[in-house]
């Protein structure tokens, strides 16, 4: 999960069609996302031009420089993934390229995965257990020098050997490791990487900044004019079904404004901007484009600083979170452009995860007398002003969102004018995202902050939100309890019981009035109609995840 | 205008400009070095980026080092045609070459067309003066002039590319970028799309310069018209066209060539909200994303070529004074 300045331009989707959560718009209504169902039937041949709102920083995605939603677009139908994560949060096996993976043992935590015999390389090399020890010996941080991302859930692991002419692979972990399925989601060829100029970290590092020749997926990368266009072109040595386009133009617009008219004009196809009412508006109006309003991982929230005084009484967090009124909130801002909108009471799941689970209780529903009761039992007093005190010190706060951000402003007012019914004072404090992200936020130098955070399927990257002393725990939040749940959840290798520590945790962080989660933000997708099997998917596999049934009608 | 003197004023200004160019990198160094943490992108991530990895990024970057040690490198790699590295791992000079034959390309087009224009109207307008035709140039001059470039943008986008392009059945006008990616074919073949997407850049950008340049055309043609030396040349019996273009025009062309100089060399720096709208990536571009990546090394790549053509330009229009005026002398 991280906060939206970085993960945020990765524009989670949610293909909701299936789970009837989505609005469709355009000149036809919905029929050309897949789901999880089978792809429509599309020509063979043709292009797609994507307006790419940046451009990829490189091609090695594990590196922590070019782990940006960029480069992930890009490398979605390039490299081979154990498993994908699909537009409804299930995390499946990409079947195309894995025969299986599966849980094979408890203790130690041994996971067996069996790859599909036809898989190889373009080069003709076959994908092997190679390939996930050179996965697994990069990313799992004894190696200083390797600029890798994360070595999350690769530091659990103990061995990677493989067997049955390296298309069997088994992997033992030391420390188990709950979310197992999130790892080797992008596979490098060990056999290129390794003789790559400057060494085997220099290699990693560095090696694939200008290309990669080489393809695991239904794609291979092109063409690539810096600063112009990307493209993506078939890979006919793929082992899996053939890409019906010929090619996937990434043609770099950074400047979301100019996607509608591009779009219209038919310079581009497909468009994936932030969605803003006058944008949305501008795009559902444009003749022969379908468009998908959805609701992803990414959710809204209020976040208290427990070292601002005043906010460290469990009291005052639980009046504010009892005195906010998310429902006409949401009505006033988001729900203009898509009214299918509902407040999140979770803070682990969201609302069209199947593990999700209303813990708000009474929160958020604008009960003023019962937010001004537990004020007046925790001994603060309203003065004439209407602003409650204890001691002489008035509970007047900082309200700090990102700046220029219409939305998340006009949630600020609101906020303002709630509070100020439950006797609450609020002023507003924001700063462009830079400075809110990259400064305020970690020197805690805030009282009450709204972003958004951008969750994956996997809940145990919550822990570095929500347990003592995290990299994000920005409001320095601290329970001995939930660390250890968090710890313990992590152990934990069914879905099921998993879920049930995980919406524990939830319930937890409820009673302890941590956040309060306000609700999921929007994605929006829109495109010709002359093409199918386009789709959002909210994860971050981002809309490219099934670029391969992409195609004509 | 003597040769040697002209060669000697050319040097002194030249190197008149390089502490100035010196001081301006100190600033905008020092600027960006306070405006944050440029490795904030990578901490604000999760799952966390390694500690190591961090370490490593800083020590490449050289931000490990002291500001005045880290400003010490870059100059001295500047000097060795080294923009040192960039955060976002890009080839600044390999950027700084695209983005000004981009900027260019759209530029250089545009101020012909308005210099041209702008002189023909702003002398029509002052030989008219109080005619239907000056107070029409006026009225689209200042019209032109109020009219901000992203609305002209969307107007221009609409009518002029969608409607139109609509009406023809096929696209010939375009509203993002300079040529459609992957472009193939002769360059006659390619040429008409180059064409179309120069088109609605090219009005907008020339119908701002144009309307301030025919304004200081009109005025400055207005006060030749009516100095002295044109009345005696009048009265000697002059043709009204020879006054017109041999006496009035050359002394009117004194303040505009000043004007397009400066101006044409600060557009070149990049003409932000022009390539932005239409979605051309040249300096404008170069400078926005530099300053928000804060990427000092590329932010003062631009900011160093920037400078040297606007020092250039200034320069040429300092030259063009005594081309015009043989009155001018350089001591």
């Amino acid at each position: 999960m991280s906060a939206r300045h970085t993960l945020g331009r990765m524009l989670p989707l949610v293909l909701a069609l299936s789970l009837g959560a989505a609005a469709c718009g355009g000149s036809s209504a919905g029929t050309a996302a897949p789901g999880d169902g089978e792809p429509v039937k599309a020509k063979v041949g043709g292009s797609i031009t994507y307006a790419a709102d940046q451009e990829p920083t490189g091609f090695n995605q594990l590196t922590s420089k070019d782990s940006g939603t960029s480069v992930v677009n890009v490398m979605q139908g390039v490299l081979p993934a154990v498993f994908k994560t699909h537009p409804d949060f299930t995390v499946q096996l990409d079947e195309a390229f894995m025969d299986s993976a599966e849980l094979t043992k408890d203790d130690p935590q041994t996971i067996t995965y069996k790859i599909k015999a036809a898989a190889k390389w373009s080069d003709g090399v076959d994908i092997s257990a190679k390939d996930f020890e050179y996965l697994w010996k990069a990313s799992n941080g004894t190696n200083k020098k390797f600029d890798i991302a994360s070595t999350t859930g690769y530091e659990d692991i103990a061995s990677v050997t493989g067997s049955d002419a390296d298309k069997t692979v088994t992997v033992v972990f030391k420390t188990k490791y709950a979310d197992w399925k999130s790892l080797f989601g992008a596979l490098l060829p060990a056999h290129y990487m390794t003789k790559l100029p400057g060494g085997l970290e220099a290699g990693f590092n560095t090696g694939l900044d200008k290309g990669f020749p080489l393809s695991g997926g239904p794609f291979k990368i092109g063409t690539y004019k810096p600063t112009d266009s990307l493209t993506l072109v078939r890979n006919d040595a793929y082992f899996g079904p053939k890409a019906n386009l010929d090619s996937v133009v990434f043609r770099f617009l950074p400047e979301s404004t100019t996607q509608p008219d591009a779009l219209k004009n038919g310079e581009v196809q497909l468009i994936y901007p932030q969605p803003q009412l006058d944008l949305v508006a501008a795009v559902k109006a444009i003749p022969g484009v379908k468009s998908q309003t959805s609701f992803g991982l990414s959710f809204e929230h209020i976040d208290f600083n427990f070292k601002t005084p005043g906010l460290d009484d469990p009291a005052v967090r639980k009046a504010i979170a009892m005195g906010l009124d998310v429902d006409s909130m949401l009505k006033r801002t988001v729900a203009q452009f898509d009214d299918s909108v509902k407040p999140l009471g979770n803070r682990i799941y969201v609302n069209n995860q199947k593990e999700y689970a209303d813990n708000a209780g009474p929160y958020g529903k604008a009960d003023v007398a019962a937010a001004t009761k537990l004020l007046d039992d925790a001994g603060y007093a309203k003065g004439a002003d209407g602003i409650y005190a204890k001691g002489g010190k008035k509970l007047s706060f900082r309200f700090s969102t990102t700046a220029g951000n219409a939305l998340r402003e006009t949630q600020g007012e609101l906020f303002k004018v709630q509070m100020k019914a439950i006797g609450i004072d609020i002023k507003i404090d924001n700063s462009k995202a830079p400075i809110l992200f990259g400064e305020r936020l970690p020197k805690g130098n805030y009282d009450i902050a709204d972003f958004a955070w951008v969750a994956t399927p996997f809940a145990t990257s919550n822990k570095s939100i929500y347990s003592t002393d995290a990299g994000q725990n920005y409001g320095k939040y601290s329970n001995p309890d939930v660390d250890k749940m968090f710890v313990d959840a992590n152990l934990i290798l069914d879905d099921g019981k998993r879920a049930e520590a995980f919406n524990a945790i939830d319930k937890k962080l409820w009673d302890d009035m941590v956040t309060v989660p306000l609700y999921q933000k929007p994605t929006f997708i829109a495109f010709s109609d002359k093409y199918v099997n386009i789709a959002d998917n909210a994860s971050s596999e981002g809309p490219f995840w099934n670029v391969g049934t992409w195609g004509l009608k | 205008m003597e040769g040697g003197s002209l060669y000697a004023y050319a040097l002194r200004r030249v190197l008149i400009s390089l502490p100035l160019l010196l001081f301006s990198s100190m600033i905008v160094y020092a600027l960006v070095h306070f405006a944050g943490d440029p490795l904030r992108d990578l901490k604000g991530r999760n799952p966390p980026v390694p500690e190591a990895v961090l370490d490593a990024r800083r020590s490449a970057l050289g931000l490990d080092k002291s500001l005045p040690e880290q400003y010490w490198n870059w100059l001295t790699g500047i000097v060795s045609g080294d923009f040192g590295p960039s955060i976002k791992g890009i080839d600044i000079g390999q950027d700084l070459q695209v983005r000004l034959g981009v900027t260019l390309r759209m530029v250089v087009l545009a101020m012909l067309i308005a210099v041209v224009v702008a002189m023909l109207v702003g002398v029509l307008s002052a030989v008219k003066q109080y005619s239907p035709i000056d107070y029409t140039a006026t009225l689209l001059g200042f019209l032109a002039l109020s009219m901000p470039v992203f609305w002209l943008a969307a107007l221009l986008k609409e009518f002029l590319a969608i409607r139109l392009n609509q009406a023809v059945g096929k696209t010939i006008v375009y509203t993002v970028g300079d040529r459609t990616p992957n472009l193939e074919g002769s360059f006659f073949d390619k040429l008409p799309n180059i064409a179309g997407h120069l088109v609605l850049p090219t009005i907008a950008l020339a119908a701002v310069s144009y309307a301030a340049w025919s304004r200081y055309q009109r005025s400055s043609m207005l006060d030749v018209l009516n100095s002295d030396f044109i009345r005696l040349a009048r009265a000697k019996g002059l043709s009204k066209r020879r006054v017109l273009v041999r006496h009035a025009l050359r002394c009117a062309l004194i303040p505009i060539t000043t004007v397009v100089a400066l101006d044409v060399g600060a557009i070149l720096g990049g003409a932000v909200i022009t390539e932005r709208v239409f979605a051309w990536h040249g300096m404008g571009e170069m400078l926005l994303t530099s300053v928000n990546d804060q990427d000092v090394n590329r932010l003062l790549a631009w900011l160093m070529v920037s400078a040297v053509i606007v020092v250039l330009f200034n320069l040429i229009a300092d030259l063009l004074y005594a081309f015009l005026d043989p009155r001018i002398r350089y001591a």
